[in-house]
């Protein structure tokens, strides 16, 4: 005895509305098996009785009138936002994504900034400008390096610290590598850095620690060494 | 969308009322058809398809030109009557009287070939008419959409589904469950299920 499957209601629905992916395997199996022509018979009969349903007509002039009634006057919308709703959300994620990496490059800068900070009491002990303690910020904010004018007598020394102003004001607005210029301009002034320490050491003064802002800019590896 | 339409949509919102009697011309018999089939009665069918214009009529400000002005009103009016069907149904009292409560048992519903159709032919004839229509009103506003709209109109999967704002697969299911609903409640009328 062999076994038939059967197939489900669903199935022979499928068929008959001609929907079934399967068509003719279903065909086949209603040839065979009373059970399911059975079910597929009354499913037919079933979609028959609702196919004679008919639809009356519409009055078209009774309902424009009962319609006309309620129509305002429009007047054209104004014109569409500039940014299109589809766009909000994108532009949000896009506006994410940028502070996200503001804030990345931020941490990474400040890094730097922290470096140079660090370097800035020697600078001020040289300038003795900033006697009062009072904040300098030209490496975490706006504005010279000193907030007074240089008081220094030695001109060569004032020109000497004025340079090395304008050197970390340059590192500190430069991204990436330094260019050969400015990595040059470390060079000379780590030169008249050991000089100025070399002639105070032979003249037996204490030695202020001039050197140590642009030695450190100069081996800071990821701005000298490319 | 035809030049003409278009013309039609310009007039109006340069304020002339008048001209929306174009649109209505050309699609309110198919928007009543649909709607008829969605509610199964006229006066619904008629309010469903005035109110799917009004709120057409509304929104033209807003109406892209470059869609079809055919499409956007058919769904309109399907989500229209489907929500008038959805209201009916919550209000008991909109429900007609009904013919036979207690429909008669499958021997005495054997139809016989009557040229001449009388007194008991009639009766017949309108207990059937009245098991079909409890069959439809029983089925969900959804099912009752997908299934009409795509036997009786024979409109594709796909156009009902978006239509109805559902994946094609929900709509067919809706169709199939609707045939089976359908099926079981004819079965006084077949003489039983099979």
């Amino acid at each position: 005895m062999t076994h038939m499957t059967h197939f489900s209601e669903e199935d022979l629905i499928a068929y008959q509305l001609h929907e079934s992916s399967d068509e003719a395997a279903i065909q086949r199996h209603l040839e065979l098996c009373p059970e399911c022509a059975a079910t597929s018979d009354s499913i037919a009969e079933t979609l028959r009785v609702f196919s004679s349903v008919p639809v009356p007509q519409p009055n078209l002039d009774h309902n424009w009138q009962r319609l006309r009634g309620n129509l305002s006057v429009l007047t054209p919308a104004p014109r569409r936002r500039f940014f299109p709703r589809f766009l909000l959300w994108p532009a949000a994620g896009l506006a994410a994504v940028v502070l996200l990496l503001f804030a990345f490059v931020g941490v990474h800068i400040t890094r730097d900034h922290d470096r140079i900070a660090a370097l800035l009491p020697a600078i001020e002990r040289i300038s003795h400008t900033n006697t009062a303690g009072t904040a300098n910020t030209a490496i975490n904010g706006h504005g010279p390096l000193t907030t007074q004018p240089t008081g220094v007598a030695d001109p060569a020394m004032a020109n000497h610290l004025d340079a090395a102003e304008r050197l970390l004001t340059e590192v500190n607005h430069t991204s990436g590598s330094l260019d050969p210029a400015t990595r040059a301009q470390a060079h000379e002034l780590l030169l008249s850095n050991a000089v100025y320490t070399s002639t105070a050491r032979d003249h037996g003064g204490a030695v202020p620690r001039t050197d140590t802002a642009t030695e450190v800019t100069h081996a800071h590896p990821s701005r000298a060494t490319r | 969308m035809n030049k003409a339409e278009a013309e039609a949509i310009q007039q109006i919102l340069a304020g002339n009322r008048d001209a929306y009697r174009v649109l209505m011309d050309r699609h309110f018999s198919a928007v009543h058809r649909i709607a008829f089939r969605i509610t199964g009665n006229q006066a619904d069918a008629e309010e469903a398809a005035q109110e799917a214009f009004l709120r057409a009529y509304n929104k033209l400000p807003g109406f892209r030109h470059d869609a079809s002005f055919s499409t956007w009103i058919t769904r309109i009016a399907m989500n229209t009557a489907i929500n008038l069907v959805e209201r009916r149904n919550r209000d008991l009292s909109q429900r007609g009287p009904r013919i036979a409560e207690n429909p008669s048992p499958a021997d005495q519903t054997i139809q016989m070939a009557d040229a001449y159709p009388g007194p008991e032919r009639q009766l017949l004839d309108r207990e059937a008419a009245t098991l079909r229509n409890e069959a439809l009103a029983a089925l969900t506003p959804m099912e009752r959409t997908a299934f009409t709209l795509r036997h009786m109109e024979d409109l594709p999967i796909t156009e009902i589904a978006a239509a109805l704002n559902v994946p094609a697969n929900s709509a067919k299911q809706a169709v199939f469950r609707a045939v089976g609903k359908l099926r079981r409640s004819l079965a006084p009328l077949a003489g039983g299920l099979r």
